[in-house]
Parts: C-alpha cells; structure tokens; sequence
C-alpha cells in the first residue's frame, strides 16, 4: 500500500464507503485537489459542507460561475442582512458542487444556514505547502495540532447529523472544512443523529460588484481566474499538478511591471528586483507562510519600488477578465468585514491619499475608467501647454540643483592647511586628530564661489537609439517659471485623460528669466552638435546669464565643451545622475501635456 | 563600559529606555520585523527606513519593534552637521596630550548587537551616509578614520532610519538609497487609533474631549493638512489646563481656543 493511501487510513479519511476530503475553503488549492480527486473517484453522492437551507439559491450561483455571487439572508420580510456565503471560483466546497454537477453526481448539502458560516474565523497552515507535500500530510499536520476553532464543534454536529441520514452503501465524497473533520471521528463513532436546528430565514441571490472583489476575496481574482483557466486541464489529466502559487504570483508582478513601464513610465532597476524579493520572502516568513499573498505583494511593490507601482498591482490582482456585472445595476458592494473577521490594511498613496486594505480602500477617490479611444476623440490640440504643479515641482528641483551646484564647487575649493596666523574658516578637527603626532593645529579654508548657476541641463537618457522624439522649446509663463527645451516621448501618443497626454523626459534645459528662449531643435548655432544633450548643453551656455551652468547626466559631456564654456566665460558644473535622489528623479522624469489651457480644471482628475 | 578593537580602547554609549508604545497599524510593525529577519546562516538582515510626516511615531514605532526583538535601542540623532565621524568615533580630549575614543550610539548598538535607531536620517549631508556605506551593505562594518581602526556589526545589530518628510531635509544618492531599503510609510492613523493614543496620553480628559480632538485630526487629514496626534495632544494639554485654571468656560470654548494657539487660525476651520 502507498504511504499517503496508509496515511489516509490511518486520518480516517475513509469510512466505508465515504471517502472525506477535508478542505480549506476559499483557497485555489483546495478547490484544484476537490475538482481532481472528484473527477477520478467519480462518486455518486457528493456531500459538501454547505448549508442545506441555501439549496435553490446556491446551486443557481454555482451554475453562473465564474461569475462571483453570493447568498444573502434575513428575515422573510425583513431587509437583507450580511451574506452568509460567497460562491467564487476558487472555493473548494462550491468547486465540490460544480464538479459534482459536470461528472453527474447527486450533491448533499450537510451544513445550516443557522451557524454562521462566515465571517471566516479559522486558522489554517499555509494551503500552498500543497505544492510540496501530499495532501494527506497536510491534513495529518493539521490533525496533529488543531488550532482552536470556537464555532466547528456545533458545525460538526450538523454534519454529522445529516451524514449519518446519507446512504451508507452509496459511494460518496465528503468535503467539509478541516476543523469540521477533525471534529466528525467522534461524533460519527456515536452514531446517533440529533434533532436539526430549525432556521426561519430566507436565502437570496445576489450578484457581487466587481468593484469590491479585491476587498472579499481571500484569494484574490488573479489567482482565481487563473485557476479557472486550469479547470478544465485538471478533470482531463489525473497527472496535472496543483496550482502553483508562487509562479502565479511572480507572473502577476512581471505584468504589473510591463503595466508601469506603459501606464507610468517606471523601470525597476535590479536592485529593485533583488530587495523587493528579500523584502517579499521575509513577509512570508514572517507570517510562517510559504507563498505571499496580494498583500505582502503590494506592500513589498510600495516599499521597494512606489506607490504607483504597488497600485499596478492590486489593479491587476483585484480586477476580474470573467466576472461580469449586471447590466441592470443589481450588484452588490460588499465590505470586508461581512466575510473577514481579520483584516489588515495598507495606504497607497498616489497624488491622493487612499487607503487599501487586502481590501480595497473604504471612502476613496477612484480613478476614471480607461477610455483611450473617447479621451482621443476630444483631442484638439490647438495650444498645449503643461500642467501647473508639475511645474511647480520641476522649478523647485531647478533651484535645488542649482544649489547643489554651488555646494560642490565651494567643497571642492576648501583647502587645508596648518595653523599658522589664522584660523580662518576654522579648525579642522579631523586634519588635526590625523596628524595628532605634529602637535599642531590644522585650519579650513573655504574659497567662496564667485558667480551663481543659472541654466540647468538634466539628461536621463542620451537617446542614441531616438525614443525620445518629441522636441519642444516652451516659455515661462511668469518670472518665475523657467523657459524649457526638452526631449520626450510623444505626450499624446499615452492619454490620461480627455487632451491630457503623459510623457517621459529624456532630457530638459531649463533658463530663467523666461521669454528668451528660441526654438532650440531648429537654431542652426547648434547643429554641430552630434547628440540631443549636447544641443541642450549648448543652449545652455549660450542663454545662461550666470557663470555657471548646471549639467546632469549618466555621464559628464566631451571635453571640447569645457573649452566652448571657457569661451564664453561660463563653467560647466557636471552633477552625475547616480548622486541624485532616484525617487526624486523619478517623480520629475514624468510630464503631463495638456491640450488647452481649458484642461487645466479638469486634469486633476485624471493626472495620478 | 569600554570594548577594545585593534587595540584601541572605545568608551561605549549608554542605550535609551522610554515609556512609549506603537498603538494601531500593526501592518507597519509587521513590516518593520519582517525586514530585521535573518532567513538563516549567510542571510543579512535589511535596513529599513520609516517615512512620513513630522509626529506620525516613526520613532515610537522603531522602538517599539526594537523592544519587541528584546534588544537593547540606541538612537543617534542626524542633523545638517552631522560629520561622518559623529557616526563612528569621536575623540574627546581626556586630559594634557591624550585623547580618549567615545563610540557613537551607532557603533555601540554594533559592537553590543543592539538596534541603532538613525532618527531623521535624511537630515545628515551625503558625506556623513558614504562612511556608512560598507554598514549597509555585506560588508558590515565601519572605518573609523579617527581611530585608524574597522569596526565590525555583531550579527544581531539591526539599523533603522526614520527620515521626515519636509524641505528641510536632504536627497539621498542611488548608491545609500539602494541600501536602505525597504521604505515603510507611517501614515496618520485612524480615528480608533488616534483616539487611543489620545486616551493613553492624555489620561485625565474626558473621553468628549478626546472624541472632539480626534475628529478635528481626522478632519484635518482628510484635507492631508500637516497636523498630527503630536499636536492633538499638545491642544489637548492646553485646553485642559485652560479650563481648569478657570480662563475658558468650558472644554469647547478652550479647545478652540487652544487649536487657534498651538496651531493658528488656520486650523480652526476643522475644529467644527
């Protein structure tokens, strides 16, 4: 005999002619083992915890998966209260139902409507351990060590009651929760069936929003519909293994990667990649879990990377391809805590304060649905023209790396020397305690710099392979605001919004005052230039009004422009792009073009 | 206490002990002792970094998880003229010729596996986060130039940083932001928390009056306003004192009054 099949005789797991599928609900593992253990054994009876005062609604939502639906109860003429059970996809004990209704067998319900099934209360190691040990060793794990389970006893004994009513002789697979099975051994010893509560409720169908998926679900719709997507595969081929979470999940993260770089221009670096892992395996660990959850995904995405691309994330795991909503508007937004006693909850924080949970945000903004093909329709374009914090915020960098510029020429000019008849800017502390052995002072000289940084050049990306062909020369629309010449992608080409484009920088020159500004892409005084950087950086020489002229980039320009500066009296400060804030280059890198002044009172809605 | 590396003598610091307890958002703590986890022999632990606005409780939250590890919490504070041997070593002069070596809080948490709490990192110049470079990383150790001496983390040390987020404080190269990851976000907690933290805080108020500064920090957030549980229990302080020093008539009048004091007029627009 096989160990696992000794095991199974051993936990009990068949009796005569039952054979107990003890399961975890609601968890994409458990649902595939049901539908494939089902589809081999091919009983005639498949009773299934569930309650049987539910039946008519139940069966009518299990037949209209993988739409997600739920039974909501209540008094017969009162108002619908909680849901009492949601029928999903993923679900082992309604994938018991649907399995049982494809190979033909009579299905038993052997649960009450009048013990709350759920909010769900019950603790269970991680189901994707299943990708590694049989399922028998699972379930002996469990037997070994039941965590307490306040409400199985009296759900137990429901079971035990209706299943001792069942014809022994018919062959027959039970699937009931793991606390109810460890629980049935004794009362199915007893043999005695006791009197059925008596439940005066009425059950009723409802369809569930999609909107509040990613708040309900244990198991997210990702992972669900991708197990829907296996169904098949898993009552054809007895070898078919179990769903695997953990590839799911990373095919998850590899999409919602493509998404940020399309949606927001976002490129992780490996060192992303890399500590966003270490991140995520020590989440998992520290919930003695074996496989992450939506959760620890996002969170690892919001602390590695940010918060749009940790949005990219639960946008894609919350949002189902298969679930479709009534048309009529009958669909139901349910809330966490009417299926979840325990829910934990994280902030996202794009340009508005939202809040997340494992559930979704409670009283947020949401953003307006993707409507690319109507926004292009409105596109007029007549006077385009930037989106005002953004120039807020670029001006502000603007002046930071002027500033910086500053610091590192007075740095690189201080000088140290001994004590001699000054002190001047002060004693060095450090020269002094190094040279300690001299018994002398040393002293700090800081040379102030003569002159300010005017133009500022920032190059992300040289553009040797021409992705950045948008080439724009714009004016300063106050005394404040700089004149602009850049290189981007073309704005239009990603839409926001109704005329509102998004585009990447590949690299900028900023002037003030504004107004003076040519357009710099046709000014022949520059067409020795061999790249677009060096195009910018010569415009910068020739429109800065102060001697020096700040330059950012991968790497610092040729050494001829040095002697163009010279030339002109002006001193290129090169500021390398790596000793730059990323975070902070990131959130600049990104622009926003509107297509009239008009948008601008709208943007915000459409501008994350 | 003193320890000796390469044979020079390091006066240690002393760690610090305060009554303070992270109540609410247990999934930032999680967050935080998931990232201090060692996944075995080889594995090095992560460095954190805590971000968010001025009085969210970054640092009661480092504490915090410091305490929980059960290990002994050192702080250093960063500010703008933090050098890079205030980090490490400093040399104090002991007596006529000699010098004595006093560890930073830093190096002290290293050398006795404590928890090094770098509160408002962002505040320290690029110059002082280079020499804690090699810490960051696999390497795990310190030069100190002062000394002439490497200083190498017990494998139980763990490092975290608060840093704020406003103006005044300064960009982080690629190179030390990489290394301190991942970022935890303190956000402002919610009305059953902030209530609580109140209540802890201010445990002579009536709950009515901790309920009406609640929602007026709950209504100033909502407006993502700068205002935090630090000011409410500042307001909270005041407006009690106010009213039992007989200068307000009652707790709503000093309330107000108290907002428009600690706070400015500005702020009474969501006092109600």
């Amino acid at each position: 005999m096989p160990a696992d099949e000794a095991l199974a005789d051993l936990l009990g797991l068949r009796r005569g002619r039952w054979t107990f599928l003890p399961v975890v609900p609601r968890r994409i593992e458990f649902a595939a083992l049901v539908r494939k253990r089902l589809c081999a054994m091919r009983p005639a009876v498949v009773a299934v915890e569930l309650p049987w005062e539910y039946w008519p609604a139940l069966i009518s939502e299990v037949l209209s998966l993988p739409n997600y639906g739920s039974i909501c109860t209540g008094p017969i003429l009162g108002e619908v209260k909680d849901p009492a059970v949601l029928v999903e996809p993923g679900d082992a004990l309604t994938e018991a139902l649907r399995t049982a209704n494809e190979i033909g067998a009579r299905p038993e319900l052997i649960g009450s409507a009048v013990l709350p099934m759920l909010p769900q209360s019950d603790f269970y190691p991680d189901p994707a351990a299943l990708e590694w040990i049989p399922y028998e060793k699972y379930v002996e794990l469990y037997f070994l060590n039941p965590p307490p389970s306040p409400q199985a006893d009296e759900r137990a004994r429901v079971a035990a009651t209706r299943l001792l009513k069942l014809d022994p002789e018919a062959e027959t697979a039970v699937v009931v929760t793991l606390p109810v099975f460890v629980r049935l051994h004794t009362l199915l010893a007893g043999g005695q069936a006791s009197e059925e509560p008596a439940w005066r409720g009425s059950a009723r169908n409802l369809r569930v929003a999609a909107s509040c998926l990613g708040d309900i679900c244990e198991d997210c719709p990702y992972l669900q519909e991708r197990y829907e997507d296996m169904r098949r595969q898993l009552a054809d081929d007895p070898d078919c293994p179990l769903p695997s979470r953990r590839r799911w999940l990373a095919e998850l993260w590899r999409e919602a990667e493509t998404n940020y770089r399309a949606i927001y221009r976002g490129e992780l670096a490996p060192w992303q990649r890399r500590q966003a892992s270490r991140f995520l395996e020590r989440l998992v660990r520290f919930d003695g879990a074996v496989a992450p959850s939506l959760f620890d995904l996002v969170a690892a995405a919001r602390g590695v990377v940010d918060d749009n691309f940790a949005y990219e994330i639960w946008r894609l795991g919350t949002s189902p391809r298969y679930h479709i909503d009534r048309p009529d508007g009958d669909n139901a937004e349910l809330r966490a805590e009417q299926v979840f006693l325990n829910t934990r909850r994280l902030r996202l924080r794009q340009r508005y304060e939202r809040e997340k949970r494992r559930a979704a945000p409670r009283a947020w903004k949401r953003r307006p649905a993707r409507d690319v093909r109507g926004w292009a329709a409105q596109l007029d374009g007549d006077a385009i023209c930037s989106y005002p914090p953004e120039d807020i915020v670029i001006e502000d960098y603007g002046r930071f790396l002027r500033q910086k510029a500053k610091t590192m020429l007075g740095e690189e000019r201080s000088r140290v020397e001994p004590f001699t008849t000054s002190v001047l800017d002060g004693i060095d502390l450090r020269e002094t305690i190094r040279r300690w052995h001299e018994g002398r002072l040393y002293v700090r000289e800081t040379e102030r710099v003569s002159g300010d940084a005017g133009a500022v050049v920032v190059i992300f990306d040289e553009d040797r392979d021409n992705r950045y062909p948008w080439l724009t020369t714009w004016l300063g629309e106050h005394s404040n605001e700089s004149d602009m010449a850049f290189y981007s992608t073309p704005p239009f080409e990603n839409l926001v919004g109704p005329g509102i484009g998004r585009a990447e920088y590949g690299g900028f020159l900023m002037t003030l005052p504004p107004g003076r500004l040519m357009d710099v892409w046709s000014d022949p005084d520059y067409d020795f230039a061999e790249t677009k950087p060096e195009r910018l950086l010569l415009a910068a020489l020739d429109y800065s009004l102060e001697r020096h002229v700040v330059y950012v980039g991968p790497r610092p320009p040729r050494a001829i422009f040095r002697q163009i500066a010279a030339r002109l009296a002006r001193q290129i400060v090169y500021i390398p792009l790596g000793a730059l804030s990323p975070e902070k280059l990131r959130r600049i890198r990104v622009l926003h073009v509107l297509d009239s002044h008009e948008r601008r009172r709208t943007a915000s809605r459409y501008i994350w | 206490m003193t320890v000796e590396v390469e044979g020079v003598v390091l006066h240690l610091s002393h760690p610090v002990e305060f009554a303070a307890e992270w109540i609410g958002q247990e999934e930032v703590l999680r967050e935080l002792l998931a990232a201090w986890m060692t996944l075995g022999e080889g594995d090095l632990p992560m460095n954190p970094r805590i971000t968010g606005k001025p009085g969210v409780g970054k640092t009661t939250l480092a504490y915090t998880a410091a305490r929980r590890l059960g290990r002994e919490v050192y702080i250093m504070q960063g500010t703008v003229d933090t050098r890079p041997e205030d980090l490490i070593v400093q040399p104090v002069v002991e007596g006529p010729g000699t010098l004595r070596y006093v560890a930073s809080p830093l190096v002290t948490a290293m050398l006795r596996g404590g928890v090094a709490i770098l509160d408002e990192a962002n505040r320290m110049p690029e110059k002082s986060w280079a020499s804690l470079a090699p810490l960051l990383d696999a390497r795990r150790y310190v030069e100190s130039i002062v000394a002439g001496i490497k200083i190498p983390a017990r494998p139980e040390f763990r490092l975290v940083c608060t840093m704020n987020e406003d103006a005044s404080t300064f960009d982080l190269p690629e190179y030390i932001y990489s290394r301190l990851q991942p970022q935890i976000h303190v956000d402002f907690p919610e009305m059953e928390e902030e209530l609580e933290i109140l209540r802890q805080n201010l445990p002579m108020a009536e709950e009515e009056v901790l309920y009406r500064i609640s929602r007026f920090l709950q209504a100033a957030h909502e407006m993502d306003e700068p205002y935090t549980v630090r000011d409410g229990i500042s307001i909270g302080r005041y407006a009690l004192r106010l009213v039992s020093a007989g200068r307000q008539p009652d707790t709503a009048q000093a309330l107000r009054f108290a907002i428009r004091h600690v706070l400015g007029e500005e702020a009474l627009r969501y006092a109600g």
